[in-house]
């Protein structure tokens, strides 16, 4: 039971770092049409830099926000470089993202080694707790919470703010927002741009759960993010949120119980949801 | 036997009804009109009757048989074929490949993989009386994009009546064509075989007088009105329509 | 056959082509050689994706894990089961890439566009995970080593091996270009210019989609047993995604929708990568992705519509008035 309960916990800091990691995924396909495949990418330029300067620093607020700025930054210039002279090629829009993984990875390598990163973990926060016979880490804890904070807070932004109005409108209808007079263009930047950061953060605090951080990161959080879009459907926070939870804490339980094929829950789940409910499971026919 | 039966037939987008009750009976070789104002649901009607739509409810029976659950390319394999409001052609492809490829929708020869498309000798004679009845013979190999609005208009006519349907959709073939062209397009769609039942969505009266004896009246999910020309034209319900008076 | 000057005129770019890959072995040394033998072996892979990149319009992002199916298939019988006859192992590993590919197919084809584009990528990346996790068969991270030249009764020198992957590649070229223009083939291209059309027409186009991509899937298993033999070791790393984009960008530097561009697209990343590796290596993966974002912006179409343009221009006799007074 205690098993049960710790693989669950587990699941969920897992799943947690996973929403905020699709949810950007997530609203910028539903918003701007783009599949930013570099967005993996970005969890780990977050990663690498925000990890160094936590532990420069002794501060993982520090970090997690250099780690968020310098993705926003990459990401910024990514759209404004090259993504804005594509607009509407999607397939160009791709493989431009796709190409940005390997020169991102490979300045990464360039710039920090070969050496797998490990995590930063403030010493404040370094316990763990006990449940039954095991002991599930703080830290973790405090990742759950950080989701149980930011869900709803990026749920009410999207449900009752009139910016999260104009973005669904955009995600709706791009030509009817205009005809009314909405301005899209900086509105898709920034949510590009906050997309990115967020998943920088996630990165930085999402080191622990995934026992370190090293170049193969990007590709890895891609496939996890683009499983947890199709499951929980685009373009909405409580879909990026079911997705990421019930990936995380079904890969977890699978894990404890049944050791290797683990990572095969994303596809299973992923193939489920195309042949039962194509549109995902929050997502509009 | 009826070449089309249609009972009841329904289709709601969402909360959205646009076709309500509509049933009628087409026998071989009837020249049919479908008229109505704008938003009846005309070209609803003929996606539903085509397959590229299902209805909510209600049947549909070609030629004695219950295709309502069938597929369109199952439809087209009955009988049945349909031209489009826009002209739904293959831009990349020259004419020759364009029809070539409506002629090879039905037949066996669409899954050889080993002979080269061109080479079925019958097919490109087809083909090529095809595009001499409607004038394009010497443009066979230029592209789609490189044809005038007229020009496509007629090879969207022609792609639709290569498989020698026994039922034939027209929606608004007119469209965008001036008298001459026109003119061409009636003798064209006189020139089909006796037997071919035309069903043609159209809202200029002459074009319905010299092609059609008889007239359905769509107005607002419901066939509000069945006769001969004369008959349409003498009914007040449509009168009204047209006028602008409300049906109460 | 017959054939007019005219239609000899266009091959001769084509036949010269050939000529100087059969007689590449005895002017250039080995590792060119070896160089040549993996752009015909890629080039055909990118060659069976155009099949439904470029004729259907359907943005694959899986052929690395179907020609990785095959390339294990033919690994694993021949080092786990201890089966070498080629002609046997082949068709075996054919079919399973064919399998693979049906599989891929049904599950994919719900969806079309970008969504296509994803649900292939990640079903590619689950095929990856198969290789990685089932350590027993394939050899998990480390792969399979060891791997002979094929078992065709022959003894293969590498000069042997570039000669039987040539014929191979070029065999399977001329299928592929004969199944393009076949009727089955055309159905491919009015699918891609207008699906709906061709459903109103009596085609029955998700049945065509299914079976083209199993068609294509068998030559990328091709491409695979053929890289299993080359190599001599398969691993995981090949076959994953990043692997599966490269190949689009082949297919798209060459010419999508053009077969042939495949083996250009294959030849001009190779060479880009054997040079390169002779100066930097360790920025090879900067240069590639350098390569992604300038193929997309310069593409336009690919290098084998150009050349065939030139190739058109410089045999069509020019016309014009000669002389005024002759009129």
């Amino acid at each position: 039971m205690d098993v049960a309960i710790v693989s669950i916990l587990s699941g969920i800091s897992s799943g947690v770092v996973l929403f905020l990691v699709a949810a950007g995924l997530s609203f910028v396909l539903g918003l701007m049409g783009i599949v930013n495949i570099a967005h993996g990418a970005m969890v780990m330029t977050g990663a690498y830099a925000g990890i160094n300067v936590a532990k420069a620093s002794g501060s993982l607020i520090l970090g997690g926000l250099a780690g968020a700025l310098l993705s926003g930054l990459v990401a910024l210039l990514l759209e404004r470089g090259f993504l804005r002279n594509l607009y509407k090629l999607h397939l160009e829009q791709i493989l431009v993202t796709f190409g940005f993984v390997y020169i991102i990875a490979n300045i990464h390598l360039w710039v920090y080694g070969a050496w797998p990163l490990s995590a930063y973990v403030p010493p404040s926060l370094s316990g763990s707790v006990t449940i039954g016979q095991f002991s599930f880490s703080v830290f973790r804890i405090v990742i759950i919470v950080i989701g149980i904070v930011f869900c709803p807070i990026l749920w009410w932004v999207q449900d009752r703010t009139k910016i999260g109005a104009i973005i669904r409108a955009g995600m709706d209808d791009p030509e009817m927002a205009a005809v009314i007079g909405i301005n899209l263009r900086p509105i898709n930047i920034a949510v590009f741009f906050t997309a990115a950061c967020i998943a920088g953060f996630a990165g930085v605090i999402g080191a622990f759960p995934l026992g370190g951080v090293n170049l193969g990161l990007g590709q890895e959080m891609i496939f996890m993010a683009i499983a947890v879009v199709v499951v929980g459907g685009v373009g909405s926070i409580q879909g990026a949120f079911t997705g990421a939870l019930l990936i995380g804490v079904c890969t977890s339980l699978a894990g404890t119980y049944l050791s290797k094929a683990a990572i095969f829950v994303p596809y299973f789940l992923m193939i489920a949801i195309l042949i039962f409910r194509p549109q995902g499971l929050f997502g509009k026919s | 036997m009826e070449v089309m039966k249609v009972k009841s037939l329904a289709k709601s987008f969402g909360g959205l009804s646009v076709l309500t009750d509509v049933s009628f009976e087409l026998k071989a070789g009837e020249k049919v009109a479908l008229i109505g104002p704008n938003g009846a649901g005309k070209t609803t009607l003929i996606n539903v009757l085509n397959g590229l739509l299902s209805p909510s409810k209600g049947t549909i029976h070609l030629l004695g048989k219950n295709v309502t659950k069938r597929p369109p390319y199952d439809r087209v394999g009955l009988g049945l074929a349909r031209s489009f409001q826009v002209s739904s052609l293959f831009p990349g492809l020259s004419l020759f490949e364009n029809v070539l490829m409506a002629l090879t929708g039905v037949q066996k020869t669409r899954y050889r993989m080993l002979r080269s498309f061109v080479s079925f000798r019958d097919n490109n004679q087809r083909v090529r009386e095809l595009l001499k009845s409607i004038d394009l013979l010497d443009k066979q190999d230029l592209l789609v994009n490189e044809l005038s609005h007229g020009e496509k208009r007629r090879l969207e006519i022609v792609l639709s009546i290569s498989s020698r349907p026994k039922l034939l959709l027209l929606d608004e073939p007119n469209a965008g064509l001036d008298g001459a062209e026109t003119a061409g397009l009636i003798n064209f769609i006189e020139d089909l075989p006796e037997d071919t039942t035309t069903l043609v969505v159209a809202h200029d009266i002459d074009f319905i007088y010299r092609l059609c004896s008889r007239v359905l009246v769509l107005y607002y999910g419901k066939i509000i009105a069945d006769g001969s020309c004369e008959e349409i034209q003498a009914d007040q319900k449509v009168r009204s329509i047209y006028l602008g008076t409300e049906i109460k | 056959m017959k054939f007019n000057k005219g239609q000899l005129l266009v091959f001769t770019p084509a036949a010269v082509l050939v000529i100087i890959l059969v007689v590449a072995p005895a002017w250039v040394d080995i590792s060119i050689l070896s160089l040549l033998t993996k752009i015909l072996i890629f080039g055909l892979l990118a060659m069976s994706l155009d099949v439904v990149f470029g004729y259907i319009g359907l943005w694959s992002f899986c052929h690395a894990a179907l020609f990785g199916v095959a390339a294990y298939a033919n690994g694993i019988l021949i080092s786990r089961f201890d089966i070498t006859n080629f002609f046997l192992v082949a068709p075996l590993s054919i079919l399973a890439a064919a399998v693979a590919a049906a599989f891929l197919a049904w599950i994919a084809l719900r969806m079309s566009g970008i969504y296509f584009l994803l649900i292939t990528l990640a079903l590619g990346q689950m095929i990856f995970s198969v290789a990685f996790v089932w350590r027993k068969i394939t050899g998990g991270s480390q792969g399979l080593i060891n791997i002979p030249y094929p078992d065709i009764g022959i003894d293969f020198s590498s000069a042997g091996f570039y000669y039987f992957t040539l014929i191979i590649t070029l065999l399977c070229g001329i299928a592929l270009h004969r199944f393009l223009k076949s009727p089955f083939g055309y159905s491919l291209q009015g699918i891609r210019e207008n699906e709906t059309r061709m459903i109103a027409l009596g085609f029955n186009t998700w049945r065509h989609k299914f079976i083209a991509f199993v068609v294509s899937g068998a030559f990328a298993g091709m491409a695979g047993i053929l890289y299993t033999h080359y190599n001599g070791i398969i691993m995981p790393r090949g076959v994953d995604m990043a692997a599966s984009g490269l190949i689009v960008i082949m297919v798209l530097i060459g010419g999508a929708g053009t077969l042939w561009g495949g083996l250009i697209g294959a030849g001009v990343i190779y060479m880009l990568s054997y040079y390169v590796s002779l100066v930097t290596p360790e920025r090879w993966p900067l240069i590639l992705g350098a390569c992604f974002v300038a193929a997309v912006i310069f593409a336009r179409g690919g290098i084998y519509p150009q050349l065939c343009r030139l190739w058109n221009r410089v045999i069509t006799p020019k016309s014009g008035p000669a002389n005024p007074e002759e009129g």
